[in-house]
């Protein structure tokens, strides 16, 4: 493999990487607090036409990014709502990606395929993109890839290093505890998985605005449901996130090399690769974690309802 | 009926199964979550079909869209005539599917499913194979669906292509989910949304989008889940200005 594919090979792989990667930090945002939030795929597409619409109107990509994320966390937040009263999150978290899914099939017919008219800008870093080889496959991205590169590092710091991410950590792993101690449990519960839904908004964002620059219907490709598996590879943690996102976008682009170098194998293969690469790592890492420790990985609460004096 | 009919049937019950087994012994010996594993693997199976239907069995005349050519016509579900009556052979697979649930759900083996189901610690105490259990459910939920995609492909589209489940798939699990444990269930909600489909299908011709069933699914989910959450809340009246009023309600004092 001559270094030019190998450079703009890790330069794709970052920015497919990139949309998953917010999501995901967003996801674990409302995991970490005991919301199991199925419906973030539903948050991703909302935000996606949300933004390209914005956008579209406003020729502004400040404001349709700002748009996504408003409509990804209104739509998380209903699905907040709906949990927090007692309703089956599976059924709850389909609603959304039902309803996102038909209601931005309905609203976005006009935008299909419409040519993006402000898209996500270009930055390349002073000093670090000069850099031989390094520079231009990962320091010559658009805006937000830096962005979604910094989310798991700024959830880690608002999870580990502050005691308001102490107490998001204990809601997930023991409300009844920290409802004694005086910590409002469904509320901190609906502002953060309203806040997944808002990284949900602005990981759709990225799509149509960045990567893909249009609208098209279901463009998400269970892009929201790979960042849930991508929370499952890097153990309900927020720094190993990068990694397992970056994984995600490297397999998306073994196409391109295999079609570089010639190789004949179908191009359907590497397309599911993405899919299929995700879901082995969930399984093969699940098998260890079951083979090395029988700690669990996830937040205590996770997926339970919390009503006061229930327990 | 065809008389090849029931080998295609059987195979695709066992394709069925086997799409599912990865996602059922993930579930049962990992841990892995089965709603993820099976919708990460749907997109897989979108292009598991654009492999076959383009690369293998292309349809050289078409004119856009994903499809393969025709299957040969002896390979096609027809329709049964019973007396006077003309009736889709798919018709009287689903009523004789719910009937066969309906009476698995009375045996042994369907009462340790509804305890495994319900209460997971009971059924290990009581000595039940609860790891057996789910994945011989999750394998035979696999085999329906493959079945239906049998159905769709032999008695509809007569090709395979990307419009083969056309959501089926999904209209079954918000069918499940509404319809609960019961099989009656299944098939009146069955025909409730056969009647939202082909309703969705006229409004479509008169210029709504085709996307309208999905909403239409979403919305009747977020009321059925809404209207569960609430149906654990009880209205109380309470006369606050009764002296009654101030003493716990619990009685504890």
């Amino acid at each position: 493999m001559s270094v030019d594919l190998l450079v703009s090979s890790i330069a794709t792989a970052l920015l497919a990487a990139a949309p998953v990667l917010i999501v995901a930090s967003g996801e674990l945002l409302s995991e970490t607090v005991g919301i199991y939030n199925i419906g973030v795929e539903g948050s991703m597409l909302a935000g996606a036409l949300g933004a390209f619409i914005a956008a579209q109107e406003t020729d502004s990509w400040g404001v349709g990014v700002l748009a996504g994320m408003a409509v990804g966390a209104v739509a998380s937040c209903l699905f907040g709502v709906v949990v927090n009263l007692g309703a089956d999150i599976v059924v709850a978290g389909l609603a959304l990606v039902f309803l996102a899914n038909g209601l931005t099939g309905m609203l976005g017919d006009d935008y299909v395929r419409q040519p993006a008219e402000s898209v996500i800008p270009t930055w390349n870093v002073p000093l670090l993109s000069d850099i031989p080889y390094v520079g231009e496959a990962a320091f010559q991205q658009p805006l937000f890839v830096y962005a979604a590169f910094l989310a798991p590092v700024l959830v880690w710091l608002i999870l580990t290093r502050t005691r308001h991410g102490l107490a998001l950590r204990s809601i997930g792993e023991d409300p009844a505890a920290v409802d004694a101690a005086g910590v409002a449990v469904n509320r901190w519960r609906l502002v953060y998985v309203s806040v997944g839904g808002a990284f949900a908004g602005m990981g759709g964002a990225f799509l149509s605005l960045g990567v893909v620059a249009t609208w098209l219907q279901g463009m998400t490709a269970g892009e929201g449901w790979i960042a849930i598996a991508i929370v499952m590879v890097a153990s309900w943690r927020s720094l190993p996130l990068i990694p397992a996102a970056f994984l995600y976008g490297a397999l998306g682009t073994l196409g391109n090399v295999a079609q570089a170098l010639g190789w004949s194998v179908p191009s359907e293969v590497f397309s599911a690769l993405p899919y299929l690469g995700t879901l082995a790592l969930v399984c093969v890492l699940a098998w260890y974690r079951i083979h090395t420790t029988g700690r669990l990985p996830w937040p205590g609460a996770l997926g339970q309802v919390f009503t006061r004096g229930a327990s | 009926m065809h008389r090849l009919a029931p080998k295609r049937a059987s195979g695709a019950v066992a394709a069925g199964a086997m799409w599912v087994a990865l996602p059922a012994f993930a579930r049962v010996y990992l841990g892995v979550n089965e709603i993820i594993s099976t919708l990460v693997l749907n997109f897989v199976a979108i292009y598991w079909v654009l492999y076959w239907a383009t690369e293998r069995w292309p349809e050289p005349f078409s004119p856009g869209g994903v499809k393969s050519k025709l299957i040969p016509s002896q390979g096609e579900l027809g329709e049964l005539a019973i007396g006077g009556l003309v009736v889709p052979a798919g018709f009287l697979l689903l009523i004789g599917g719910c009937v066969l649930v309906a009476i698995a759900a009375r045996t042994t083996t369907g009462y340790e499913v509804e305890i495994a189901g319900a209460t997971e610690r009971a059924a290990v105490y009581a000595g039940m194979s609860v790891r057996r259990l789910t994945i011989s459910v999750l394998l035979l939920g696999g085999a329906f669906g493959g079945l239906a995609g049998a159905i769709e492909m032999m008695g509809n589209t007569h090709r395979y292509s990307d419009q083969l489940s056309n959501q089926t798939g999904y209209t079954g699990v918000v069918i499940a989910v509404l319809a609960g444990p019961s099989a009656l269930a299944v098939l009146g909600m069955t025909l409730l949304f056969s009647v939202i489909s082909i309703g969705a299908g006229i409004l479509r011709v008169s210029g709504a989008s085709s996307e309208l069933v999905f909403a239409a699914y979403g919305l009747t989910l977020a009321f059925a889940a809404l209207g569960q959450a609430l149906s654990q809340f009880t209205i109380v009246r309470t006369r606050m200005r009764h002296a009654d009023a101030r003493r716990p309600a619990d009685g504890t004092t």
